[in-house]
């Protein structure tokens, strides 16, 4: 090979950097055929009128045509691994079986206790042939036993997730029905029910959701019904705010009431800062105000700061009549900074100091090491430690001085290309007499994953725990994807 | 500090800068096998016009895992008298290595790229051959990096504002490069992401690389009764690298985490989940009842006002502890001593509001029975 079509490459860019400016239009020449025959303005897909970065819309279509060029547009994208196409959709998943085995405590005694538990996600696009239409779902089934006079008899079945997508011509607009995850500023719940997000113009955007929230989800049970949303400012790409609100009813009473203003500011790439301030009406008081501050200075440096003032007891839901007993509020300031050594090497330090009533309070740092290596930097290892240091002039109910010393390494390790092993072992020294000793974890995995239609695991985790005595528990895991 | 506390704390630092120690040598211990092809560009220069030669179906459309690499099979073709000579090919035939490989799972073709270089590979696999004095790197190292795909494409402005999806196909199927390259800095797991996701425009921003159900993976509905009590740490025990939560000694250091910020527990999980858990083992004060062994949950003072035990100083606190296991609604013990006209008095705190109705909502009429 040469290295004359080299120079000629380097000539090219130079010549079209001095004389870019004047031919920017003959360069966006075959975007511009495509806008001329689909009937669309350049800033559909494109943020700027002159080419440049891609709108959400642009980049969808990219997505979806990634071979777009002069006179050839269109391209097939190839079918996830796996999936299967049929009338009804392209539809793939993962049908995941855990079992485990060790030593359990129960009201004193030690027992054996044994667990199985299936977990299947489908995934369904193009449903009945229609690309916007997409279907996700998570479940579970589970078993447990145990030997011994007490309980670890226990059978469960659930749905995590069973979702409808509907997706709209709008970029990002969507509809969705069935169990979900709903995120929209304050309210982050699981709920069974609708979600609509719609963009309205270029700087408004809209979500609603309501239904009745998942028993267990986030948040807690919080009522028989849940209903809320956010509207969403962006004005360019360096200011982005919102405010949001959701109401929850438990047997005709409110029990959760919530709601208030995020701001994400970005004035250039190296200062991003990310806030919210939520309010609890039925308190009548803040109840949860953050503020992340992250500062990049150059690719090698990394300052985050964090801001919370948080009371916890507002984020029972007022059906629980633990909720009218909290006094209690915090200020937490945090630090980290993160020196990135290379892509595959990083280190951070932390120190964060909680501030509760009474001139309680918590201190905590420590540091990680992160590293990467391996052809495609899938090996991983890395060590982390901290110290915690907490000042309670009273401790109250059953509380005990929390002054620990917390190290751990990991380290995750591709033998060949389907075989690897995980090794994660973590120590906790307690600084109280009253435990009889300090607490360790060893876990120790090994897998084969051929990249194809199965792969599978086991291990062992060693518990030195302070409260039961030592343990070795057994577990595997066998995922199959189709 | 005591005594024993100090010598505690000596052997807890020199524990633990023994397992840094021990983590940095792990990279050197298990470096991977040395082993490398001896291939000499100049003896195959009449094979390099023609790619397909050695590399199969590599001007095709798509890229993937298998079309890459000239296997094995294409050597032994020509070299079809050396074929039980490993040593001809191997640096080193003890530890001769099957190297891995992934589907890159970009939105790429070499067909077009081939046609913009004008057949020149080289224009991004530098030194893919390896030079007279360096042999080729079989395990990939000779792929672009970014930097070589941004001298043509001017994508280094996606790069920062992480618009993956305009290249790869699916980085959830990928090598991840560490969270600090990006914007997954500090604890971002434990804090960041939640941050970021308030402000809900960035949620298409995190769909680039994950999907909307990998939620799921941590934030895993445990629903009705008998929860699964699945961790993401026990879904995904190889995945040491992403500091799940809930790893397995999380049992014995929940606890920690509850009291420096007893709402992080509550986000995801309702007090019954802990009440469940905590009858199972007979380690909450009604299960206490039926334990032989004379376990008590709460200390003797809990009923005194003044003693450091105190049920009220920890009711102010943290009243999500109390309600792990005492969340019974008309039953809940509180109200046999705090309702109107009981000897326990007003439980409220000082200064405290209420936008409920207390003559009509539930949770009220509980003490307010007047």
């Amino acid at each position: 090979m040469t290295t004359e079509p080299r120079c000629a490459v380097r000539s090219a860019v130079a010549l079209a950097l001095s004389v870019g400016p004047f031919v920017s239009s003959a360069v966006a020449a075959p975007t511009e055929r495509f806008a001329e025959r689909e009937g669309l303005a350049c800033a559909t897909c494109h943020v700027g009128t002159d080419g440049g970065p891609l709108t959400a819309f642009g980049r969808d279509y990219r997505w979806r045509a990634p071979f777009f060029q002069d006179g050839q547009e269109g391209g097939e994208l190839a079918a996830p691994v796996g999936a299967g196409s049929s009338s009804f959709g392209r539809w793939s998943g993962e049908l995941a079986s855990f079992a485990r085995s060790g030593r359990d405590r129960a009201f004193g005694e030690r027992t054996h206790t044994w667990s199985a538990t299936e977990t299947l996600r489908l995934r369904g696009d193009e449903l009945f042939g229609d690309e916007s239409l997409s279907f996700r779902g998570d479940g579970f089934a589970s078993n447990w036993d145990g030997s011994g006079d007490y309980g670890f008899d226990e059978d469960s079945l659930g749905l995590s997730s069973a979702e409808v997508t509907w997706r709209g011509d709008a970029a990002g607009s969507f509809v969705r029905f069935g169990r979900q995850f709903v995120v929209a500023g304050a309210a982050t719940r699981r709920v069974d029910g609708a979600a609509i997000r719609q963009p309205l113009g270029e700087r408004l955007e809209l979500d609603l959701f309501g239904g009745a929230p998942v028993e267990d989800g986030l948040g807690g049970r919080g009522g028989d019904l849940i209903t809320g949303g956010r509207l969403g400012v962006r004005l360019g790409q360096s200011l982005r705010f919102g405010s949001s609100a959701y109401y929850a009813k438990d047997h005709s009473d409110p029990s959760d009431v919530k709601g208030g203003l995020d701001l994400q500011w970005s004035p250039t790439r190296r200062f991003e800062l990310f806030t919210h301030f939520y309010w609890d009406w039925l308190a009548d008081q803040l109840y949860d105000a953050r503020a992340h501050l992250v500062f990049t200075p150059t690719i090698e440096w990394q300052f985050a700061y964090d801001w919370t003032r948080s009371v916890p007891g507002l984020f029972l839901p007022k059906s629980s009549l633990y909720s009218v007993f909290s006094d209690e509020e915090y200020v937490e300031h945090g630090l980290t900074v993160t020196r990135r050594f290379s892509s595959a090497l990083s280190a951070n330090v932390f120190g964060r100091h909680t501030d509760y009533a009474e001139s309680d309070s918590l201190a905590q740092v420590g540091s990680g090491l992160d590293a990467r290596y391996g052809p495609n930097g899938e090996d991983a290892v890395g060590a982390e430690a901290g110290w915690q240091d907490e000042s309670r002039t009273s401790f109250g109910g059953s509380s005990t001085d929390d002054d620990a010393l917390f190290a751990r390494i990991w380290h995750l390790l591709w033998w060949t290309g389907s075989i690897y092993t995980a090794v994660d072992a973590s120590t906790l020294f307690v600084m109280d007499d009253s435990f009889e000793r300090d607490a360790a974890l060893v876990r120790i995995a090994a897998g084969y994953d051929p990249h194809a239609w199965w792969d599978a695991e086991i291990g062992t985790d060693w518990v030195r725990d302070p409260d039961f005595e030592s343990r070795l528990d057994l577990f595997a895991r066998l995922r199959i994807r189709f | 500090m005591t005594k024993s506390n100090a010598k505690r704390t000596r052997w807890a630092v020199a524990t633990a800068g023994a397992l840094l120690l021990f983590a940095a040598s792990c990279i050197v211990v298990t470096g991977r096998t040395g082993d490398s092809i001896r291939f000499s560009p100049a003896a195959h220069a009449d094979l390099m016009q023609d790619c397909d030669g050695c590399h199969d179906g590599i001007a095709g459309h798509a890229v993937d895992a298998t079309t890459r690499r000239a296997l094995e099979a294409k050597c032994i073709a020509c070299h079809q008298d050396r074929k039980d000579d490993c040593a001809y090919c191997h640096t080193d035939v003890a530890n001769a290595g099957t190297f891995p490989y992934r589907d890159r799972a970009l939105l790429f073709s070499h067909e077009t790229h081939l046609e913009r270089t004008h057949g020149d590979c080289e224009a991004c696999h530098v030194n893919a051959h390896g030079t007279v004095n360096s042999l080729p790197d079989p395990a990939g190292h000779a792929m672009p990096k970014h930097a070589e795909c941004f001298s043509c494409h001017e994508m280094q402005g996606f790069y920062d504002q992480m618009e993956c999806r305009n290249c790869h196909q699916d980085l959830a199927r990928y090598g991840l490069l560490p969270y600090e390259s990006f914007t997954h800095a500090g604890d971002f797991v434990g804090r960041g992401h939640a941050q970021l996701l308030r402000s809900t425009g960035n949620v298409a921003t995190c769909a680039q690389c994950h999907e909307q159900s990998s939620c799921d993976e941590c934030h895993f509905a445990d629903v009705g009764a008998g929860a699964t009590r699945l961790t993401p740490g026990m879904r995904l025990p190889e995945k040491v690298h992403l500091g799940l939560i809930h790893r397995g000694d999380y049992l014995f250091r929940h606890p920690w985490d509850a009291r420096s910020d007893p709402a992080s527990c509550v986000k995801c999980h309702s007090t019954s989940y802990c009440r469940d858990c905590h009858d199972d083992r007979g380690l909450s004060a009604k299960a206490a009842l039926t334990r032989t062994d004379g376990f008590q949950f709460h200390g003797p003072g809990v009923l005194f006002p003044g003693s450091s035990e105190f049920h009220g100083t920890a009711a102010r606190r943290d009243p999500i502890s109390c309600a792990a296991c005492h969340e019974d609604g008309s039953q809940a013990n509180c109200t046999s001593c705090h309702r109107e006209g009981a000897f326990g008095g007003n439980p409220h705190p000082a200064g405290f509001k209420s936008r409920l109705n207390k003559r009509t909502a539930s949770v009220c009429r509980l003490c307010h029975t007047k």
